[in-house]
């Protein structure tokens, strides 16, 4: 046995257990995201449009101007595909997860000085706080990782990892952007911006000489159909490429990253100004280290042996991972259970915050990043455990895309499952926010008995904030007083199966659930006052889906960029949500067509564009009670 | 062939990174009271500030980083396929440190500092009565 075991062991490399989702090729030479696909279009657009230029107008121009332009042109060409083959499949600066050893010196660490204050045990605080350069900052623990992260790195929920000093996840490059390829990201956006105006006027000087030769733009136009083609192209690239290279070179220069400026790290927040702890202090300074600075080599030792020991320490993290109920410390609040994809879907699609999902890759991006949070299903501030995690695929995003129906339906969806997680979160804010501190305010409230929850719920219902959530304010109490343990969203389920027998097959969803299959409940209470607003959200469904989405105040959304989750995401929502549909054609009230839909929409708009700005965990649920309030004003 | 079903159950204690000086690679020097009674502190602290030394060689930007920044950045980073860079000198030259330091001062003393790199730059890991033969 172990004989045979041996030599199998020897010619095992690390990258073969590697834990994240990450792909490798040439036996781990090569490392990428999982997901690829943009990656292919980025080289096809680029080789493509670089081919046509080289076939079609450098002969003409090499013969008429100077042979410089097909050498100037192939040598961009060349350093634009190193930088972009180099930022995809090199490693963005993985940090390796901990061993079981640490991860468990770790827990004790943690763990010792909360034991003390029992008389209710509560979960450990998962943030730690270390001075840098005389400023706090607060490092986040990872769940899936194992360890406090690093300042400045963040977890790739799409590659499933830490990433050191994390830029974004780059769906054009088809990788993490992070420390270690920075600076082959930033090479290849600034060359591909001259490559893009390069061959843009050159295109341009071949059609403006054909035509002074003939005269007749047409006659140019059937001359030279490709450089026409090509300047279209470069014409409509070249915005986005050129603002992209200015941002990151001020970003550079500052010595930030894409995840902190759009967090706002640095930006002065309630009056207190927080400069940047990292930067040099010189422009040059730190344009010099980031982009010619030492390289530290990978961390992940992906081509390295695996041993005896670093598979038992996999392995058993492996065990613990798989495991429904984990023995340690971590699992009750934030969990493994990424390794089990079928659960993981259930749970993504409630678990969007209700604005971010403007785009696909964004909500893919948003959902992936939930993964390791989602047993924590009940408490609804997930997003302030992952506030680092921010989806910043749209920077990247050049504006050429056609927007997917699809997306609105599920959008408009998670809103309107997102609104009880949002009271839910509210509620339990309030009960905590003097005896807990930080981030973990909310992972208590499971442990909370739900008789707490009930109370404050229709205390808070009563008050003239959160009463705009007819559907389900009033009916959510009712649920609770049946739910005998203490989860309080799956209890909900299962009265709701139990009680109404509705939708056995999709009722997947736990959050969905409360609100669609509650407010059936009301209908059938025939509580007429509050009807109508449950036929407006169906309303605003279902006219969603139907109607043109208003392309200045949305995002972009790229078109090509379907994956996988979020069609599944979408399809099941849809189910979901077609159920909910026909059932409200069939219900007695009559379904008034009125200006509520579209107020709704406007507030989803106006809150897309608010969390985009502030993508704080506690302004995440600051823009959901802007919404809930500008709502109330427009329904009542 | 000799498996151990589990982790044998010997100790280990996690040198944590040192972040006040921002996000360089620098370790603690907080003598860990577990190994008090197996090492005196000065040793202890000698071993981390020559580690720590190491990695600010390795970060720091000099003439020759940077020149080698550049080259890299004018061969369009093909130069990375053939030459180690800095980084990866100064990390060689941890490990050869450690193993020494290993040998000479803490195996006796019962003792294994796991080469930093081995746990990606996060921690350095003291085992505590650990099996020597083991690697």
């Amino acid at each position: 046995m172990a004989m045979k075991m041996a030599p199998r062991h020897r010619s095992m490399r690390k990258w073969q257990l590697f834990p994240g989702r990450n792909k490798f090729y040439c036996n781990g030479y090569l490392i990428t995201a999982p997901n690829s696909s943009i990656f292919y279009l980025t080289v096809v657009l680029i080789t493509g449009t670089s081919g046509l230029f080289f076939a079609f107008d450098c002969p003409f121009l090499a013969e008429r101007i100077t042979l410089g332009i097909p050498i100037i042109g192939g040598i961009l060409y060349t350093f634009t595909m190193c930088a972009l083959l180099r930022t995809s499949f090199s490693d963005p600066g993985i940090i390796p997860r901990a061993s079981q050893d640490e991860a468990a010196y770790i827990e004790k660490q943690i763990e010792v000085p909360n034991a003390l204050n029992s008389p209710t045990y509560r979960p450990p605080p998962r943030t730690k706080e270390v001075l840098v350069r005389g400023q706090t900052v607060k490092l986040k623990y990872c769940f899936t990782c194992k360890i406090f992260r690093p300042p400045r790195a963040s977890h790739c929920s799409l590659c499933d990892n830490c990433v050191d000093r994390f830029d974004h996840h780059c769906p054009w490059v088809g990788n993490c952007v992070g420390r270690r390829n920075y600076r082959f990201f930033y090479m290849f956006i600034v060359s591909l911006a001259f490559l893009a105006v390069f061959v843009f006027a050159c295109a341009l000087t071949h059609l403006v000489l054909l035509q002074t030769e003939t005269r007749d733009i047409l006659d140019v136009i059937r001359m030279s159909p490709f450089s026409v083609v090509v300047s279209a192209i470069c014409f409509l690239s070249v915005w986005s490429v050129i603002g992209l290279a200015g941002f990151h070179t001020y970003l550079t220069s500052s010595d930030q990253t894409t995840n902190e400026d759009i967090k706002g790290s640095f930006s002065s927040k309630g009056g207190q100004s927080s400069t940047n702890p990292y930067s040099r202090g010189n422009i040059c300074l730190n344009c010099f280290y980031i982009l010619c600075g030492p390289l530290q080599p990978s961390l992940i030792d992906r081509r390295g042996i695996v041993t005896e020991e670093y598979r038992q320490q996999m392995q058993t993290d492996d065990k613990i991972n798989g495991m429904p109920t984990p023995p340690m410390v971590v699992q009750p609040i934030g969990g493994n259970a990424n390794n089990d994809p079928s659960k993981v879907y259930n749970h993504i699609n409630v678990e969007i915050p209700p604005s971010t999902s403007d785009n696909h890759m964004q909500g893919l991006y948003r959902q992936r990043s939930y993964d390791n949070l989602q047993n924590d299903k009940s408490s609804s501030s997930v997003s302030h455990l992952v506030e680092n995690e921010l989806p910043l695929a749209s920077v990247v995003v050049p504006s050429t895309s056609t927007i997917d129906k699809r997306i609105r339906v599920s959008q408009s969806s998670i809103r309107d499952a997102q609104m009880p997680r949002d009271l839910n979160e509210i509620v339990s804010e309030d009960e905590h926010r003097k005896s807990m501190t930080g981030s973990y305010n909310n992972l208590l409230v499971a442990d909370q008995p739900v008789k707490v929850n009930e109370e404050k719920t229709s205390q808070d219902v009563s008050q003239n904030v959160y009463s705009n959530i007819p559907p389900t304010s009033p009916s959510v109490p009712i649920i609770l007083k049946n739910a005998a343990a203490d989860h309080v969203y799956s209890n909900i389920d299962e009265t709701i199966k139990a009680a109404n027998g509705y939708m056995s097959d999709n009722l997947d969803l736990d959050l969905d659930d409360p609100l669609l299959t509650s407010s059936f409940i009301k209908k059938k209470e025939k509580i007429n006052n509050n009807s109508n607003n449950h036929q407006n959200i169906y309303n605003t469904s279902s006219t969603d889906s139907s109607q043109p989405v208003n392309k200045s105040i949305l995002p972009s959304v790229s078109s090509s960029s379907s994956t996988t989750g979020t069609q599944i995401t979408s399809i099941e929502l849809k189910n979901v949500l077609n159920v909910a549909i026909q059932k409200s054609n069939h219900a007695p009230v009559e379904e008034k067509p009125s200006n509520v839909p579209a107020t709704l929409r406007q507030n989803t708009m106006i809150d897309t564009a608010l969390d985009l700005d502030s993508l704080d965990g506690s302004s995440i649920g600051n823009n959901s009670q802007v919404g809930l309030v500008s709502n109330k004003t427009a329904i009542v | 062939m000799t498996q151990t079903p589990l982790q044998p159950n010997y100790m280990k204690v996690f040198i944590q990174r040192d972040y006040t000086e921002g996000t360089s690679v620098q370790f603690q020097t907080r003598f860990p009271t577990e190994l008090e009674s197996r090492i005196d502190r000065v040793s202890f602290e000698r071993t981390i500030k020559k580690v720590n030394e190491y990695f600010i060689e390795a970060e720091k930007g000099n003439c020759s980083t940077f020149c080698e920044g550049f080259c890299a950045c004018f061969s369009a980073y093909l130069i990375y396929l053939f030459t180690e860079t800095h980084y990866e000198k100064c990390l060689r030259k941890v490990s050869a440190y450690i193993a020494m330091q290993n040998e000479l001062v803490y195996n006796p003393a019962g003792l294994n500092i796991t080469d930093p790199v081995l746990r990606g730059l996060r921690v350095i890991e003291i085992s505590i009565d650990r099996p020597l033969n083991r690697t």
